[in-house]
């Protein structure tokens, strides 16, 4: 179980959450809703303890973790930024596979990774930099990254925004997968039919009153 | 022209030594100890490495080079009952001003890494050898080796100022030579060109690097 309690965030004066608190099991998809710049980017960099939160805790199982706390390497909830922030100087494969350079299971994390990039049609554009690739392709190539780290809990930002509808499908397919396989999704996206196919529950964050919880039919 | 180089080459050419040796062992000293310095700065935000930046980088927009030079040959070392020549006070002078320029560019570099950039390092966090040399190392280096060489050259720039505590630099190798020969539109132009033909290349590749960058 994942999820968050007693979140409250302010920032600029402006409270985005207050005494904010939700949880999701394993296998769930979660979409978070709600217009431009009402807070969702910031929740989720709040669940991936990248963000401090002005109180509250990050909940996965039996552990806690204040919201203020800095990111421990094992933290299991890994965010896709919204905006892909790879390394321009990198290929594509070398941007997937910085973090696991020199890791005991590099090899392994290797092969996942073509997996991803082969489901989600990235092979060709593996040695290409990122300065040069589409805005598409670098999208995918930083889902590829989320998903070659295998964390328990994916947090994304966005994750279709450069997409085309067939490029999207792949996606959504990937993600269901993910889910099969027991990892617990949190989305924030303005594709409604997106987040509709991946989401079982729903929360709408609001800029004047209290977030609202939203339970998929 | 050719006459007084061709005579006193010898002369020049121990001067020119003396005028590379104080800005080597300068740039030196800057690479090896003002890298970590800005590097680690940025790593550790909360550390004195901050204080000491920010502190070096107002001494270095208010006190000339010159001044530190003076400075340590003269009070430092009266003070400190120390006796150190004028090359290696020219050198070691150099040398701080030097470490706190490049400690103060890689710094910046670092602070202006895009934010999602930085982002993604505390994501997905890598081994800091690999971090350094393959990943944040060369973008950090590509934007900030414009203002390093730029740095360097009036590092070797300020060497002539040695000549003020009478390092036997190429200035002062020139004066003497034209204190002898009185011929200082040759000599003088003479020093220039050997200024020249070593710091335009060196020019040409911080143009470049800002050029590509842009």
């Amino acid at each position: 179980m994942f999820g968050c309690a007693g979140i409250t965030k302010s920032f600029n004066g402006r409270t985005l959450l207050n005494d904010f608190s939700f949880k999701l099991e394993a296998g769930e998809g979660l979409g978070l809703l709600g217009p431009s710049g009402v807070g969702k980017s910031t929740l989720l960099k709040i669940l991936a303890l990248l963000e401090p939160a002005d109180s509250g805790n990050i909940v996965f199982n039996q552990c806690h973790w204040p919201a203020r706390a800095a990111r421990p390497a094992d933290f299991p909830a890994n965010l896709m930024l919204q905006h892909c922030a790879l390394w321009p100087h990198l290929t594509l494969e070398e941007n997937i596979m910085f973090p696991f350079i020199g890791h005991a299971d590099e090899a392994q994390y290797r092969t996942r990774a073509l997996h991803f990039a082969k489901q989600l049609d990235l092979e060709n554009a593996l040695p290409r930099k990122a300065i040069l690739t589409s805005g598409g392709e670098n999208q995918r190539a930083s889902l590829v990254r989320l998903l070659s780290a295998d964390p328990e809990v994916l947090l994304l930002d966005e994750p279709t925004s450069h997409l085309d509808e067939a490029r999207a499908a792949k996606v959504l397919l990937l993600l269901q997968e993910q889910k099969e396989n027991g990892k617990a999704i949190i989305l924030s996206t303005h594709d409604r039919a997106f987040s509709k196919n991946l989401c079982d529950n729903f929360i709408t964050l609001h800029e004047e009153h209290a977030p609202t919880f939203i339970k998929k039919a | 022209m050719l006459h007084i180089l061709i005579t006193y080459w010898p002369a020049l050419l121990s001067g020119l030594a003396v005028t590379l040796g104080i800005a080597g062992c300068a740039v030196c000293c800057g690479i090896v100890l003002g890298i970590p310095l800005g590097w680690f700065a940025k790593e550790n935000p909360n550390t004195s490495l901050v204080s000491i930046l920010d502190i070096g980088k107002w001494f270095l927009s208010s006190v000339p080079a010159l001044m530190f030079i003076l400075w340590f040959y003269y009070p430092l070392q009266a003070i400190l009952n120390m006796d150190i020549g004028p090359f290696w006070s020219a050198a070691i002078a150099l040398a701080f001003v030097n470490i706190l320029m490049v400690g103060q560019i890689v710094y910046a570099a670092r602070c202006n890494l895009p934010a999602g950039l930085y982002e993604t390092m505390r994501l997905h966090p890598c081994n800091a050898w690999h971090r350094l040399t393959k990943v944040e190392g060369p973008y950090i280096l590509k934007h900030a080796l414009s203002a390093f060489i730029n740095s360097q050259i009036s590092i070797l720039h300020a060497t002539l100022l040695a000549s003020f505590i009478g390092a036997e630099d190429l200035l002062k190798i020139g004066s003497q030579i034209n204190s002898a020969v009185y011929r200082p539109i040759e000599i003088y132009t003479i020093l220039a060109l050997i200024f020249a033909v070593i710091c335009l290349p060196l020019t040409y590749i911080a143009q470049r690097y800002h050029e590509s960058r842009s």
